[in-house]
């Protein structure tokens, strides 16, 4: 039952964000949208399970929640001056019996959208993953630990903003795509670096619709394939009781190999092409990571290079942190002490892994006091109970 | 802002507290967390707690007092201390919250301080 429940929340998923964006899109009322169909996502929940998945589940939504269209439209015709649009496309749609295939994907709109410029960077991953995806607030403040209601309250302003000032609900014309589609990335990665807890799937669900309706776009293939390695070790980051197993102790045999080689053709591709955007460059050094999995030691040499390269196009502490551990690895512990030291004080302060690698560093040195300072600060800054527990057993 | 943490523990959490091989974990876990909030300037107080069995409760039943003894553990989480802080935000208690031993298997529950009275 739970497999099936799974089922048809992954079908309620991947046809969510088509059928907001096929409403939003003509409305340019992204909150409206959702409203509408909002009663044939619960229908969809209560008659599935007994039922079955429909064999066109978006066109099933869709046909539900045209009734709702019509009412809102009477109701509040001032507001969606073009329901009446919207309704006569879905009644024509409907009418036809059409088929999801044969349904618009416009759910690129809908990303460049939640991507927008004019909306605070701070909220546009979550913006995405409500509107695209029809994750709850609640979900979402828990994933970026903030209070479910501020959550609620910061999305809708967002979704008010969009309709207030006529964000237009469109791909950007070629002339301003090379501009705005870093946006898009950016958010999408943000979900994958930010999020508390686990929204992997979902990150990557949002990285392979980009990638299937923007094929071309050699920008989102590395973010693509920086996601499918990191998906790829999911079963690896934990020993079978539970404890946090860091990558360098990891079994390889336990890497996910579909996805080790989805991304690696992916990375290969770009790299012999000559990309060397952020994305790319992070998945090459993952890439460099998972030579392991065929036997071979881990390249610290090339990984040094390439982070030389990442931090010299990011300000992300996390890349000038694990630049630190590769140094380390690579030409001895003094060193990658020396690449922390460089660091600014006041941005690492409360930043875990920086005392993490730190400790670590000086228990190699044989620093005993100095690694036990380090060690006790990463453990009192650490989320994770599976982490904290680890590095307590680490302490000297 | 101020706000009081309140950390709920678990009862397999609290019992570690005196476990021979589980104990030295428990409060290595504690101790730095604790350090850690001192250290950064943004606490004001707090206390951890003996567990709820050594309570005793007193209240008050058609005017008069009645003592009773615990309350004993019967729940799955009971407080285990409590901190109080000053910070700029409720997003910055919860990253501190979202810290805490108490989260292995409890819960932590941010309450804001009140003011002006």
């Amino acid at each position: 039952m739970s497999c099936h429940n799974a089922a048809i929340e992954t079908a309620i998923r991947c046809s969510y964000g088509k059928l907001v964006a096929i409403i939003a899109s003509r409305t340019g009322d992204v909150e409206g949208a959702e409203d509408a169909i909002s009663d044939a996502v619960v229908a969809a929940v209560e008659q599935w399970p007994n039922q079955g998945i429909p064999n066109n589940p978006t066109a099933w939504l869709l046909t539900v929640a045209r009734r709702r269209i019509v009412d809102e439209g009477r109701r509040s015709a001032l507001r969606w001056s073009y329901h009446a649009e919207v309704a006569s496309y879905i009644q024509e749609w409907s009418a036809q019996g059409i088929s999801d295939a044969e349904l618009p994907d416009e759910r690129l709109t809908l990303m460049f959208a939640c991507a927008h410029p004019a909306i605070a960077p701070a909220v546009r991953t979550a913006l995405m993953l409500q509107c695209v995806l029809g994750l709850s607030a609640e979900r979402i403040a828990s994933a970026f630990l903030t209070s479910p209601s501020s959550m609620s309250q910061r999305l809708v302003r967002a979704k008010a903003k969009i309709r207030a000032t006529g964000i237009a609900l469109d791909v950007p014309h070629p002339r301003h795509l090379a501009a705005r589609l870093p946006f898009v990335a950016d958010a999408i990665y943000a979900a994958f670096t930010t999020a508390s807890i686990d929204l992997e799937a979902e990150t990557l669900e949002l990285a392979r619709i980009m990638t299937s309706l923007m094929p071309e776009e050699k920008s989102l293939q590395g973010l693509l394939a920086l996601l499918l390695f990191t998906h790829a070790r999911r079963f690896a980051r934990r020993s079978s009781d539970g404890m946090f197993i860091p990558l360098h102790e990891q079994d390889p045999r336990q890497w996910d190999a579909e996805a080790l080689s989805e991304a690696t053709e992916i990375v290969e591709g770009l790299m012999a092409a000559g990309h060397s955007d952020r994305y790319t460059i992070e998945a090459a050094i993952q890439h460099a990571h998972s030579v392991r999995f065929v036997g071979e030691a881990t390249p610290w040499p090339l990984i040094v290079k390439l982070y030389d390269v990442l931090v010299a196009r990011t300000s992300a502490l996390g890349a000038a942190v694990a630049r630190a551990v590769a140094v380390a690895e690579a030409s001895g512990p003094e060193h990658g002490l020396q690449a922390l030291d460089e660091l600014p004080a006041d941005r690492v302060r409360l930043y875990q892994p920086y005392w993490a690698s730190r400790a670590h560093f000086y228990m190699q040195l044989g620093s005993e006091a100095q690694a036990r300072v380090c060690s006790e600060k990463a453990i009192g800054l650490t989320q994770d109970p599976t982490v904290r527990a680890y590095l307590i057993s680490q302490i000297p | 802002m101020k706000f009081v943490l309140l950390f709920n523990e678990s009862g397999e959490a609290i019992a570690k507290r005196t476990h021979p091989e589980e104990g030295p974990g428990y409060w290595a876990g504690w101790a730095a967390y604790m350090k850690e909030l001192g250290e950064s300037g943004v606490m004001l107080g707090g206390h951890g707690l003996q567990p709820s069995e050594t309570a005793t409760t007193l209240r008050s039943k058609n005017g008069e007092h009645v003592v009773h003894d615990g309350p004993y553990a019967e729940t799955k989480e009971m407080l285990g201390g409590f901190v109080s802080i000053d910070v700029e935000s409720l997003d910055e208690a919860l990253a501190w919250a979202s810290r805490s031993p108490a989260l292995d298997g409890g819960a932590v529950e941010i309450r804001p301080i009140l003011t002006g009275m």
